[in-house]
C-alpha cells in the first residue's frame, strides 16, 4: 500500500478520536469512551464505508435502547427472567446477522443490550439516562469521524466501487476468452483456475462497497437500483462461466469449430460486448450494440455424433445461450447507468428464495453456540464470587461470541488471546505509566492522537482490521478517559484476566453443545451436502400427474439451498483443517475436493433444470427402466458417500459409469431407431438430449469427486484429536 | 519447601497462588495435548476436550500442591 495512504488513514482516525473525546469531555458526558469506541470501530478508509458502518452502528444502538428499557422495566426484580429474555433477544440478533450482509446492524443491536443494562448500575435508577447517553455518544463518534473524513483528505468510496466493478468486468472478459480456448484445446487449465480465483476475489464484498458508494455519492444513489442489478448480473455471469467450464471435459472430445460453425463469431461477439461494457463503465460511449447470437449446430456433423456426445453438445449450447442472455442484460444495465441507452432494463429475477436460507441448519448451529456462550458467561457472573470486571466480561463475551458464531466460525478462539493481551499491555502501560503525568487536554489529546495513530499505522492492511479494532477498543476502554479521571492498575489487571476467561468460554462452546472443530464441521457439511444431493436426485423420479404438496416443495427448496450453498461453506472450512488432520497432505488437495464438490453441485442443479422440460411419452416408456436404474445408482452412491466419504472409489465409479454409458448408448440408439416422427418431435429430442447430458454430467462430476476424495486420508480426518 | 499458601509477588503486584497454579496447569495440559497430537496418541481417547479439562485440573492440583501452594 502507498505509505501516504497509510499515513492519511491513521491520521484521520487519530484526529477523529481526539475530536470525539474533546467534545464529549467539554460537554461533561460520562463514559466518553463510548464516543471513542464508535470511532475505533467504524473509522474505515473511505467516507462512504465509514458512514455506512456508523449508520449501522447508530441504527443498531437505537433498536437496543427501547429493548433494554423494556427488559429492565419488565423484570426489575427477577434476574433469571431478565437474563432469559435478554439471551433470547441476543440469540435472535445473532440469527438475523447470518441472513444479511448488513450484519453490523444486528451485532450492535445485540451486544448493546447487556452494555446498556449493566452500565446503568444494579439499581436501574440511571437506566434511562445511561441509554440516552450511549445513543448520544455513539452519534457523536459517527459525526466526528464523518466530518474528519469529509474535510481531511477525503477518499471517494464511489470511485473505489466503480474501479472495482471495472476490474471485475475486465477479469470476466479475460476469463471468458481463456475458457473459450479451454473448451476446445484443454491447455492452460491452471491459468484459467488462477483467473477464476481472481474473479471470485474481485466479486467479494461488492455489495458492501455499493452500499458505501450509495451513501457517499448522489449519482450512485440515483442509479442504485441499476447498480444492484449490475452487481447481481456480474455475479450471475461468473456463475454461468463456471458452469460452462464444468462441461469442458465432455465437449473437448467434439470438433467444436466444425460442429458449431458460428462458435468463433459467438466468442468474438461476447468478447466485444464485454469490452463495450468495460468502455461504458469507464465513461465512454459504446461503439457497438449487442448483436443477437444463436449458436447453431451443423446438422450433418451433429448426426454423426454418438448420443452422449450430442447430449454434451446440447448442454454446451445451453450454457452459451445463458452467457449470451446475461451479457445482453448486463450491457443494457450498464448503458442505463451511464445514460447511453433507454432506461428499460428489466430486473434480474432473484435466485435465492428466503425461506430455505432462514431454515439453514448452520445458521441455527451458530445461534446455539452464541446462546451457550452467553449463558456460560451469565452463570459465571452469578456463581463465581468476585468475578473481575464483570460488566466487561459479559460485554466482551457477548460481542465476541456473536462475531465468532456468524462471521468467522472457522477461527480458533485462542487466536484472539495473544493480540488481545498485547493490546491490554499497550493500553495498560499508557493508562498506568503515562496518563498520570498529564495535566490538561492539550497533553491528553497529544497522547490520544499518538496512540491511535500508532495502532492505525501499524494495522493498516484490510486483513488486519481485527487487530486494529481490538487495539483501539482496548485503548479506549483501558485508558478510561473521563473528566473525573481515575488511574487504576486493578482495572488493567482485571481486563487482562477477563480476556482469557472469555476465550475459555469460547473454547468450551467450540465443542459444546455443537462441535465447531474444523474436522467435525467439514465432515458434517459434506454429509449434509450428499444427503441433499441424494434427496434432489430422488425428487426427479418420473411421477406423471403428481402435484407436490407445500411441505414437499419446502423440503425440495431446503435441499436445493443446501446443495447450492454448502460447497461455499466447505471452501471456508477447508483451509481451517489442521495439518495433523490431513496427515501431511498438501492443503491444495482439500481445495481440489471442494472445487469438485462445487462442480457436482452445479451438475445436480443442471439435472433439476433439465428435468423440468417435458419428455416425449414414447421415450419415457422405452427408457424409463434404464433411466431409473441410473438415477437409483447415483442416489445410492450419494447416500453411501454421505455415510462414509471413503465410499467414493474412483476406479469402481469410473468402470461402472463407462458400463452404464455403453449400455445406454445402445438402448437410446435402438429406441430412436424404432421411433416414428410422430412419437418424437425435434423439441422432444432436444429435451431428451438435455436430460441425458445432465445425467451424464452428474455422473462425470461424481467420478471426478471420487478421484479427489481418494486422495484424502478419511480415517485420519475423523480421528479424535485435541 | 514451604507448602503454606501465599500470594506471588510480581514487582509489587500480588497474584493469588491458585491463579498461578491454574495458568501453569493449563499451559502444561496444552503441552501434553500437543505431544499427544504429535504422536497420534489422542485418537485413543473417546472425547479429547474432556481429557484436556481433566489434565488441566490434575496439573493445577499437582502444581498447587507441590510447586506453588494454593
Amino acid at each position: 500500500m502507498d505509505p501516504s495512504i497509510r499515513f492519511k488513514a491513521a491520521f484521520k482516525t487519530a484526529l477523529a478520536m481526539v475530536v470525539a473525546y474533546g467534545i464529549a469531555l467539554s460537554m461533561d458526558w460520562h463514559n466518553p469512551y463510548w464516543a471513542g469506541l464508535t470511532v475505533a470501530m467504524c473509522s474505515l478508509s473511505g467516507v462512504g464505508e465509514s458512514l455506512r458502518k456508523g449508520l449501522l452502528r447508530v441504527s443498531g444502538t437505537l433498536i437496543a435502547i427501547p429493548v433494554t428499557l423494556t427488559l429492565l422495566a419488565s423484570f426489575p426484580q427477577d434476574r433469571w427472567l431478565f437474563m432469559l429474555f435478554m439471551s433470547i433477544y441476543i440469540a435472535f440478533c445473532t440469527y438475523m446477522m447470518a441472513g444479511t450482509f448488513r450484519y453490523y446492524f444486528w451485532i450492535c443491536a445485540g451486544f448493546s443490550v447487556p452494555i446498556l443494562a449493566l452500565a446503568g448500575g444494579p439499581e436501574g435508577l440511571n437506566a434511562f439516562e445511561t441509554v440516552i447517553l450511549r445513543g448520544q455518544e455513539t452519534s457523536l463518534g459517527v459525526v466526528a469521524y464523518s466530518l474528519v473524513h469529509i474535510l481531511v483528505w477525503p477518499v471517494d468510496s464511489a470511485s473505489a466501487f466503480e474501479q472495482r466493478v471495472r476490474e471485475l468486468a475486465a477479469t470476466q472478459r479475460e476469463l471468458f476468452g481463456r475458457y473459450g480456448a479451454l473448451a476446445t484445446d484443454g491447455s492452460d487449465v491452471e491459468g484459467a483456475e488462477a483467473l477464476s480465483a481472481r474473479v471470485t476475489q474481485a466479486a467479494a464484498g461488492l455489495r458492501e462497497q455499493l452500499d458505501a458508494a450509495v451513501i457517499d455519492s448522489y449519482q450512485v444513489w440515483e442509479t442504485r437500483h441499476a447498480w444492484r442489478r449490475c452487481t447481481s448480473g456480474l455475479t450471475r455471469l461468473t456463475d454461468a462461466l463456471e458452469r460452462w467450464s464444468h462441461g469442458f471435459e465432455e465437449t473437448r472430445e467434439l470438433d467444436l469449430p466444425h460442429l458449431m460453425p458460428g462458435y468463433g463469431t459467438f466468442q468474438a461477439e461476447i468478447d466485444r460486448r464485454l469490452d463495450q461494457i468495460g468502455r461504458m463503465l469507464a465513461g465512454q460511449a459504446p461503439t457497438a450494440r449487442p448483436v443477437a447470437q444463436e449458436p447453431r449446430f451443423e446438422a450433418e456433423r451433429l448426426s454423426e455424433l454418438s448420443h452422449f456426445h450430442r447430449a454434451a453438445a446440447f448442454l454446451f449450447r445451453e450454457r452459451l445461450e445463458e452467457i449470451d442472455q446475461l451479457t445482453q442484460e448486463l450491457f443494457a444495465t450498464v448503458a442505463d447507468i451511464r445514460g447511453f441507452g433507454p432506461a428499460t432494463v428489466r430486473a434480474l429475477p432473484s435466485t435465492t428464495p428466503a425461506l430455505p436460507a432462514a431454515l439453514d441448519a448452520e445458521r441455527f448451529a451458530g445461534v446455539a453456540r452464541q446462546f451457550a456462550t452467553t449463558w456460560l458467561a451469565l452463570l459465571a457472573l452469578i456463581y463465581i464470587p468476585d468475578l473481575p470486571a464483570s460488566t466487561a466480561f459479559i460485554c466482551i463475551a457477548v460481542s465476541l461470541s456473536m462475531m465468532i458464531a456468524v462471521i468467522m466460525p472457522q477461527i480458533r478462539a485462542t487466536l484472539v488471546l495473544v493480540p488481545g493481551l498485547v493490546a491490554v499491555a499497550f493500553a495498560g502501560s499508557i493508562h498506568v505509566l503515562i496518563m498520570p503525568h498529564l495535566s490538561g487536554f492539550a497533553g491528553l489529546s497529544l497522547l490520544i492522537f499518538a496512540a491511535v495513530f500508532i495502532i492505525g499505522y501499524l494495522f493498516h492492511q484490510p486483513q488486519q482490521i481485527v487487530g486494529k479494532s481490538v487495539g483501539l477498543a482496548m485503548f479506549v476502554v483501558l485508558a478510561s478517559i473521563d473528566n473525573a479521571q481515575q488511574y487504576s492498575f486493578l482495572k488493567v489487571a482485571n481486563v487482562a484476566l477477563v480476556l482469557p476467561l472469555v476465550i475459555m468460554l469460547l473454547a468450551i462452546t467450540t465443542y459444546f453443545p455443537i462441535s465447531f472443530r474444523p474436522e467435525d464441521v467439514f465432515l458434517r457439511l459434506l454429509r449434509r451436502f450428499f444427503r441433499s444431493a441424494a434427496f434432489l436426485t430422488e425428487s426427479i423420479r418420473w411421477r406423471p400427474g403428481h402435484v407436490p404438496t407445500r411441505l414437499e416443495r419446502l423440503r425440495l427448496a431446503i435441499h436445493a439451498h443446501n446443495v447450492a450453498t454448502l460447497p461455499g461453506k466447505l471452501a471456508v472450512w477447508g483451509p481451517a483443517l489442521p495439518p495433523a488432520a490431513l496427515g501431511g497432505a498438501p492443503p491444495g488437495q482439500v481445495q481440489a475436493l471442494v472445487t469438485s464438490a462445487q462442480a457436482l453441485a452445479h451438475r445436480v442443479q443442471d439435472l433439476l433444470k433439465a428435468r423440468d422440460h417435458p419428455q416425449a411419452e414414447f421415450l419415457v416408456r422405452e427408457l424409463l427402466d434404464d433411466m431409473r436404474s441410473w438415477r437409483l445408482g447415483i442416489q445410492t452412491r450419494f447416500l453411501s458417500i454421505a455415510e462414509a466419504p471413503e465410499a467414493a472409489e474412483f476406479v469402481s465409479f469410473r468402470e461402472k459409469l463407462d458400463a452404464v454409458l455403453g449400455r445406454l448408448e445402445t438402448r437410446v440408439e435402438q429406441t430412436l431407431d424404432s421411433a416414428s416422427e410422430t412419437d418424437v418431435s425435434a423439441a422432444d429430442g432436444d429435451n431428451m438430449y438435455r436430460l441425458l447430458g445432465a445425467y451424464r454430467g452428474v455422473s462425470e462430476a461424481l467420478v471426478a469427486y471420487a478421484r479427489r476424495a481418494s486422495e484424502i486420508d478419511w480415517p485420519r480426518l475423523r480421528e479424535a484429536r485435541f | 519447601m514451604h507448602l503454606i499458601p501465599s500470594e506471588v509477588d510480581l514487582g509489587g503486584v500480588f497474584l493469588p497462588p491458585l491463579l498461578i497454579a491454574g495458568l501453569l496447569g493449563v499451559v502444561l495440559a496444552s503441552l501434553t495435548a500437543l505431544l499427544l497430537n504429535r504422536f497420534r496418541l489422542s485418537r485413543f481417547f473417546a472425547y479429547p476436550p474432556l481429557v484436556f479439562l481433566a489434565l488441566a485440573v490434575i496439573y493445577t492440583v499437582a502444581v498447587g500442591s507441590f510447586v506453588v501452594p494454593a
